[in-house]
């Protein structure tokens, strides 16, 4: 079981930290948690072939309300990004961390965000939800204000704390509302009581799911809850901003996507609500990330925008349209993880995040950059990379549903984000370096390595996508298939 | 399954561009005949199989019945071999070029020509590709390395020039890519050959084909740079390093009269009878926009990307004829731009090289100078120019026979006073034309180019093999035509 | 028909080695290249015996596979296409020769043997190619020819400009005036062979002249003439007829024998045998279509033929430079073959109207090229392009003179001479046309031409020794007559003229019989209808070429030969005669017409869309467009995120830190504020969801 893993590297990390410490070990905590989360792949593997086997796998949780966590192919698909971006941003942070201290910490913090992250996508109830969502907020807390010596981040952690803390209280009211009209908190039981005529149309659910939409919006930095994320990507560490941006911001995006399925009958409204925020979102995202000069802040408004193709995907509702969501979050995390990981190795390097220092940089640090031109090719769509086949079948879901306007809108979000994109890229690699950056070289083997993860899948999905989409197909068609859902957990 | 040999033309140079840029690095400016090894084997992988009917499938996509296939026909043959021959002679003519644009800086050799290398692949992999979404990633695949040249090698303000360009072809594309979904969607295939299949045996409304008929034409005008699109097109060729420009303008933009014949028409047959007119207009007002353009040009490779728009307006002057002669005249005239033009910007790139000029106003009285370069400017002029015994003359005249039959065969008499006027502007490239080989090479020369020499013989080398080139297709274009007539009878079913 | 191939090819193949033989040295290349030539009028006079005997041969081979219309490559050796090969082989042959010494010593010599050669074989390939396409290779090859040798001396050294300043031009740019003059009228004449090709799916000659269809078709789409018309651009471009004869002049750029070769023996002649060959076309066709469907046609032809011979040698009397007056002569001189093949077409008289067409042709390029090699001896004598500038040349050059004086009678039309015979013919045609205003035109012409030759033979040889010619001297340079080599080819073209014309009639019964196999090969029985006015066409002519020699003989006689008026003085004299000079002078002011209409127009329209379309409008839009987007940019930057969603943060901060500030519960800072709008966006979702539930 891939949390069980986890939960343990979260146990051992500190004692293993603790006493290479003592023993004047270098790096064996670091290569313990990489190790620890590399070795979460071997359950994981195993987790796949059962799910494919049984459909649903749910694991009661002992002693505990009844928790289970029930694992689909949905999980099992938003499980995949999660595990990638944490082993590449463990692996990244051996030597962009290797100055700081604390670091037991550190590690232990980052395992526990992947462990909350997981169970966020495998909870079978509300309660596991719940529970799993705050173990991964806190923690993501902890890590966007390490390096607490600075005031940025401390500032940023807070306003992320309070607004992301905020979120859970509604959710959790929108979560007690939806308890007492379904009398259950298992996910299957409240989709099996939503098929009541008489319990859908009940005015307090209005209200739960308005409270739900805003709890998982702010976490998926839905415009215009999105103000907490500007300020807390750029401020973490790099491979905790990869996390972040990468995937964690998606498990609010499994949130709706989990509850749009459970709330069937509401399907009409939720989707017309997520549509205008997710036109919302990509454009303050695309044209706000047009001028920023923090390489981290610019990436941070594109991964709302990113998050308005994701949301407007999700709110057409259809296999295509979920199967197109599922991929690009996979996508967007290999790509924004990298694009992230290379601009935290840019600021490794130079110390510093402004674009203009900046520019020229690439050329000093040739694999970086082109490390860093792959991830902004991708996301800027160019075909042959990953971001390209997500975002087709996007737009080709929305006009399969004849969504004109809808399509032109997003492409022309495209179009937009292409500028900026590209205008980054022409910066940082083609422009004449500045002097001071003469001495600067090439980031640690360890660094390059954690990027090469993602770089190589993003070239791998693009260039041969016909597995992923597979695969996003059939959680697409297993997502929507809530009877069987209903059936597999709750029997007969 | 036939051998893997076109897949070996488009992959070779893509999977080798990497090494092509580590050992740039050792070999310096050496690494050109590296890639032009490479060029050579890619286009002697096509030449192979130029014989017969060539198509070779893999399969990629299965969920989404996308396929990568590679097929070389006589549509295909015309296009494939242009940028096979062209980008293998400029990868030549680079190493000169190059030398005299990078200088000493030996680490940016291996980065030139791996991106050159992954430009040419990108190329003809879109003239190649059996699959509307494995066309649509080969055509976005030769934009990137196309705009990382200019915007690292131009001149100018060539980051904003490549920029603009990078923008207004991916704008382009995206109407492409709009419309390929929404003919997925009526289709539900994208196979080009099952697409034609299934939109020639189902009626659908008028009104959704001219829709995507007119995105996708839009998508593949701005690539052609055809009058109102073509903003992009004069900045990114004048500005690009030269060897770039003698790609862009003779392969790449053609790319999109390809599209247009290969894909747009031969879906949409009904939507191109019934705007004939329009846009048989559009593509004379192209015609003599650019020649107007060019006429008042003093930069010599600005003047020659405005005369490559005039020239787009021939291919889709052809292209409007939808008949057999006009479209195998336009696909012909893309070869002979081809040559022509890639000729003349080499031309352009020895004149910046010998003389560090590029207005035309300084130069004069080269001839006696540089009496080779002064020769093939004429022939790549007289190629442009449609003069008998160039290739240009044979694609002319098909284009101008088919447009002319076309309208004599409906009848309408409009269409044969816009053909009238077509060749009447020919008579503008003739004009431009000779007037800057008079400009440049002719008269006395000015006290500052005293000490000009002919250009090396490893630039002129390549020049002088296109220049052949175009004489043999010239007198003798049968081997091409015969093949490429038959393909576009039987695969647009015109007459 | 292998002698019909090795015709053409052979010069090809000269020039195409012209570069080789070059590095085995210079007398190998120039030897060479005549050798080559020689060989290709051998190969032409092995076909006088088909034309002799009136045979048609036809041989072709496949060129250009289009499915239902191919096109081949071939051969259509025929009297009419063998009397051109010969014409033009030969004279080639001599002009090589005398070359060999008027060129020897230039520079860039490979280049000038290898576009004579060049020019030779296209020419051939012209006249023997069975098909318009091939035809046209031909027909732009010798055009790219003239554009090389017009601008041979492309350096533009101020001694080879041609014209009085400040109508003066340089070489390089009079070949750019001639490829693109000529061009212009190629476009037509391409429109009109790829429409008959649509409707006819040929470009065969024989097959045109067999199968009909095509030119019923035409007919009835009322698409015939102006199709044929289209056709005739071509013809007159590259013949240099008006409207498009304003190339002709400059054309005289390039070196002497270049301009005896392509400007007046052979290249300016394709026209004329292009509308021969649409003649014999139409005569084959009249019986299907009737020859009235022609008759628009070839009233133009003639009127357009008549006029511009007017038109030219009225040019010519006026004229400074000894090339020039040739060079008008020739413009006037095909203007009457063209008027001879027109009046074939309206009489429906075609073999005769075709014999005087083609008789002409071959007695011009006898003395034309004698007079432009004769020229050339006297301007590489006297190093000046200005008759003016000569004078008294007869003493010094006795053989040229003589030479000179026999062809400029000839081309006068003085009898025995070839050109009398000739001419005669062309005013017989032209006299059965029975319309009388192109009669008297075409008589009024003849006038003309007597007055300028004589006029250029005596201010040549005859006046006193010029200024420039006693510097000259004066600067030791020794005056004599030229070189064998030189003055035989110019001697022997003279004597050919006198020879032939003593043997006028019969020259002209051999043309007659073997043009008259075509026509019968295309089944026409020949409609000969009398437009007589009751006078016998014969005489008629006879009458009109010897009045026409006496009024312009004797004005001639008494100003420059007799030199019993001063000519000058008397047109200063008067208001008019001056008015008419300047006129004729300034070329009717065609030539400055077409600068400002052709030229000057475009080039400034060209600069001004430039300025306005180009970089204001497109430009314009694109800097407009993006502006826009970058301000919206900024807009949405500044009020949406900035102005408004910060506004609202610190503009609400703002509000309700004033009505709260008292009681202090709320902390100032933008994190509450960023909680106001989570809030309120809850509310905005729940409101949505009311109403459109209806439960609001």
């Amino acid at each position: 079981m891939v949390i069980w893993t986890l939960a343990f590297g979260c146990c051992t990390i500190p004692i293993v930290g603790w006493v290479s410490d003592r023993l004047g070990l270098r790096y064996v905590r670091e290569w313990y948690s990489s190790l620890v989360i590399a070795l979460a792949f071997i359950p994981y593997i195993l987790l796949i072939r059962l799910v494919a086997r049984v459909g649903v796998v749910v694991y009661p949780i002992p002693s505990l309300f009844h928790s289970i966590l029930t694992v689909d192919m949905v999980s099992v698909f938003f499980i995949l990004p999660i595990l990638i971006v944490g082993f590449a941003s463990s692996i990244y942070s051996t030597s962009y961390m290797s100055h700081d201290t604390g670091l037991n910490s550190y590690y232990t913090l980052l395992s526990a965000m992947i462990l909350g992250m997981i169970g966020v996508v495998s909870a079978g109830d509300f309660f596991t939800f719940f529970l799993f969502w705050e173990v991964m907020s806190i923690s993501s807390y902890a890590l966007v204000a390490f390096r607490k010596d600075r005031w940025e981040p401390v500032e940023a952690g807070f306003k992320y704390l309070v607004m992301s803390s905020a979120g859970s209280a509604l959710m959790l009211s929108g979560i007690a509302i939806v308890y007492g009209i379904a009398g259950t908190l298992n996910f299957a039981g409240i989709a099996l009581a939503m098929r009541t005529p008489v319990l859908a149309s009940d005015p307090w659910l209005i209200l739960a799911i308005s409270l739900i939409i805003v709890g998982l919006g702010i976490k998926a930095a839905i415009a215009p809850m999105h103000t907490w994320l500007p300020d807390a990507h750029p401020a973490a560490p790099s491979p905790i901003s990869s996390l972040l941006s990468g995937v964690m911001i998606k498990t609010g995006v499994y949130g709706l996507l989990r509850f749009y399925i459970l709330f069937q009958t509401l399907h009409a409204y939720w989707s017309l609500i997520l549509s205008i925020l997710a036109f919302l979102t990509m454009f303050i995202g695309n044209l706000t990330a047009m001028f920023q000069t923090d390489i981290k802040r610019l990436l941070a408004y594109s991964s709302i925008a990113q998050i308005g193709y994701i949301t407007f995907a999700l709110s057409i509702g259809t296999i295509q349209s979920i199967s197109a969501a599922l991929l690009h979050v996979f996508n967007h995390a290999m790509m924004k993880g990298l694009l992230f990981m290379a601009a935290g190795a840019f600021y490794h390097a130079t110390g510093s995040r402004d674009i203009s220092v900046l520019e020229g940089v690439g050329r000093r640090m040739k694999l970086t950059g082109v490390i860093l031109s792959i991830g902004l090719l991708a996301i800027a769509g160019m075909p042959g990379l990953n971001g390209f086949v997500s975002e087709l079948l996007i737009v080709s879901a929305a006009i399969q549903q004849e969504l004109y306007l809808q399509a032109a809108l997003t492409i022309i979000n495209f179009v937009i984000s292409v500028a900026y994109y590209l205008r980054l890229l022409q910066r940082i690699m083609l422009k004449e370096p500045r002097s001071d950056l003469s001495r600067v070289e090439e980031a640690p083997a360890t660094m390059i390595a954690g990027m090469v993860i993602l770089a190589s899948l993003c070239v791998f999905v693009g260039v041969y996508p016909s597995m992923f989409i597979s695969i996003s197909e059939l959680a697409g068609r297993v997502a929507l298939d809530i009877g069987s859902y209903i059936t597999s957990i709750l029997g007969g | 399954m036939s051998l893997p040999i076109l897949i070996q033309a488009v992959l070779t140079p893509i999977v080798l561009a990497p090494i092509v840029y580590l050992a740039g690095r050792r070999l310096s400016h050496h690494v050109g005949w590296l890639a032009f090894a490479i060029l050579i084997h890619s286009t002697a992988m096509i030449l192979m199989v130029a014989g017969s009917e060539y198509l070779e499938v893999y399969s990629w996509v299965p969920r989404m019945g996308w396929d990568i296939g590679f097929k070389l026909d006589g549509l295909s043959l015309p296009f494939a071999l242009n940028i096979a021959v062209l980008s293998t002679v400029i990868a030549v003519y680079s190493i000169p070029y190059m030398e005299h644009r990078i200088g000493d800086r030996p680490g940016e050799y291996g980065s030139y020509y791996a991106l050159y290398l992954l430009y040419a692949a990108g190329m003809l992999g879109a003239v190649l590709a059996t699959d509307l979404v494995e066309f649509y990633i080969f055509y976005e695949l030769m934009l990137i390395p196309s705009y990382l040249l200019i915007a690292r090698w131009g001149y100018g303000e060539r980051e904003r020039i490549a920029f603009m360009y990078f923008l207004w072809t991916h704008i382009g594309a995206l109407a492409l890519l709009a419309s390929i979904v929404a003919v997925y969607w009526v289709t539900g295939a994208t196979s080009i050959e099952v697409v034609k299949t299934i939109l020639r045996n189902t009626r659908i409304p008028f009104q959704l084909e001219a829709g995507m008929a007119t995105a996708m034409l839009v998508g593949f005008l701005v690539k052609m740079a055809v009058l109102g699109l073509h903003v992009w097109l004069p900045h990114a060729h004048a500005e690009a390093p030269t060897p770039i420009s003698a790609l862009l303008s003779p392969a790449m933009i053609g790319i999109g009269g390809y599209g247009v014949i290969r894909i747009a028409l031969s879906f949409f047959p009904r939507f191109f009878t019934a705007y004939s007119l329009p846009i048989a207009l559009w593509a004379f007002l192209t015609m003599l926009y650019g020649g107007l353009m060019a006429l008042s040009q003093d930069d010599i490779k600005r003047l020659l990307a405005y005369s490559s728009i005039s020239q787009m307006g021939y291919l889709l002057f052809g292209i409007s004829s939808v008949n057999m002669l006009g479209v195998s005249g336009s696909i012909l005239h893309y070869l002979s731009h081809g040559l022509g033009k890639g000729i003349l910007f080499m031309i352009a790139g020895i004149l910046i090289m010998q003389t560090e000029l590029r207005s035309i106003s300084r130069m004069g009285g080269l001839a006696s100078k540089m009496p080779l370069t002064a020769l093939s400017t004429l022939i790549g002029f007289l190629t442009l120019i449609g003069l008998p015994t160039t290739s240009g003359f044979i694609s002319e005249w098909m284009i101008f026979g088919g447009v002319i039959r076309s309208s004599l065969a409906s009848g309408s008499m409009d269409k044969l006073i816009v053909a009238i006027l077509g060749l009447l502007a020919t008579m503008l490239t003739a004009g431009y034309g000779l007037w800057t080989v008079r400009r440049v090479f002719f008269g006395s020369i000015p006290k500052h180019l005293e000490e000009v020499r002919e250009g090396s013989v490893i630039a002129l080398t390549p020049i002088i093999a296109l220049a052949i080139l175009t004489f043999v297709i010239g007198v003798y274009p049968a081997p091409i035509l015969d093949r490429l007539t038959q393909t576009v009878m039987l695969s647009l079913n015109l007459g | 028909m292998m002698e019909a191939w090795l015709c053409w090819l052979t010069p090809i193949c000269g020039a195409l080695l012209t570069p080789i033989l070059a590095r085995l040295g210079h007398k190998v290349r120039d030897y060479g290249a005549v050798v080559f030539s020689l060989l290709a009028a051998l190969f032409a006079s092995r076909l006088i015996p088909i034309a002799v005997e009136g045979k048609i041969i036809w041989e072709r081979y496949g060129w250009m596979p289009i499915p239902g219309a191919p096109v081949y490559v071939g051969v259509l050796v025929d009297p009419l296409s063998v009397i051109m090969a010969n014409v033009v082989s030969w004279i080639s042959f001599l002009i090589m020769l005398y070359s060999l010494e008027y060129m020897h010593g230039e520079p860039g010599l490979t280049r000038y043997w290898f576009l004579m050669n060049f020019f030779i074989g296209n020419m051939l390939l012209l006249v023997l190619s069975d098909n318009l396409l091939q035809m046209f290779f031909g027909w732009e090859g010798v055009g790219l020819c003239s554009y090389g040798l017009i601008g041979f001396w492309y350096r533009d050294d101020r001694k080879y400009w041609v014209g009085t300043p400040p109508d003066e031009y340089p070489p390089s740019h009079s070949g750019m005036k001639a490829f693109i003059t000529t061009r212009m009228g190629d476009v037509g004449m391409l429109v009109a062979m790829l429409a008959i090709y649509s409707y006819s799916g040929t470009f065969s000659i024989p097959e045109l002249q067999s199968n009909t269809m095509w030119a019923s078709t035409l007919m009835e789409s009322g698409l015939l003439t102006p199709i044929l018309l289209l056709m005739l651009l071509g013809p007159i471009g590259k013949s240099a007829q008006f409207p498009l004869h304003e190339w002709l002049p400059e054309a005289m750029a390039g070196p002497t024998s270049v301009s005896a070769l392509i400007h007046a023996a052979t290249m300016v002649k394709a026209g004329v045998y292009l509308v021969a060959r649409i003649a014999i076309i139409a005569a084959s066709l009249t019986h299907i279509i009737g020859f009235e469907s022609f008759h628009t046609f070839f009233i133009v032809v003639a009127w357009i033929g008549g006029f511009t011979a007017f038109l030219a040698a009225t040019q010519a009397m006026v004229a400074r430079e000894l090339k020039k007056v040739l060079a008008y002569s020739t413009i006037s001189q095909i203007g009457y073959m063209m008027l001879a093949l027109g009046a074939a077409g309206i009489t429906a008289n075609f073999v005769e109207g075709l014999t005087a067409g083609i008789f002409h042709l071959v007695s011009h390029a006898v003395f034309k090229a004698s007079l432009f090699l004769a020229s050339g001896a006297v301007l590489h004598v006297c190093e000046t392009k200005y008759m003016d500038e000569m004078g008294g040349l007869r003493k010094y050059m006795p053989v040229t003179f003589t030479s000179m004086l026999i062809a400029a009678l000839s081309l006068s039309g003085v009898p025995p001479l070839l050109g009398f015979w000739s001419k005669e013919a062309v005013l017989k045609v032209c006299f059965e046309t029975g319309d009388v205003a192109l009669f008297v035109l075409s008589a009024a012409t003849a006038a003309i031409t007597f007055f300028y030759s004589l006029r250029m033979i005596s201010i040549t040889f005859l006046y006193p020794k010029s200024k420039h010619l006693e510097e000259l001297e004066a600067e030791g340079l020794h005056i004599h007559e030229v070189s064998p080599i030189m003055w035989i080819p110019y001697c022997l073209l003279a004597f050919s003229t006198l020879i032939l014309g003593v043997l006028g009639r019969l020259v002209e019964e051999f043309f007659h019989e073997s043009l008259s196999h075509i026509i019968a090969a295309g089944h026409l029985e020949a409609v000969v209808e009398s437009h007589g006015v009751g006078f016998d066409p014969s005489i008629a002519s006879l009458l009109a070429s010897v009045s026409a020699l006496v009024i312009g003989g004797l004005p001639g006689y008494w100003f420059y030969v007799a030199r019993r008026g001063d000519p000058y003085s008397i047109v200063e004299g008067s208001v008019i005669l001056k008015a008419v000079w300047r006129f004729l002078w300034n070329r009717w002011y065609i030539n400055r017409l077409y600068y400002i209409l052709f030229v000057n127009i475009p080039i400034s329209l060209a600069k001004i869309m430039n300025r306005w379309i180009e970089v204001g409008f497109f430009n314009g839009l694109q800097y407009g467009v993006s502006l826009i987007t970058l301000r919206l940019a900024i807009l949405v930057d500044r009020f949406m995120e900035v102005g408004f969603f910060n506004n609202l943060q610190y503009g609400v901060a703002e509000l309700i830190a004033r009505i709260c500030r008292s009681s202090r519960y709320l902390q100032t800072g933008s994190l509450n504020i960023n909680m106001y709008q989570v809030s309120i966006i809850l509310i905005i979702i729940l409101l949505i969801l009311l109403v459109s539930m209806g439960v609001l």
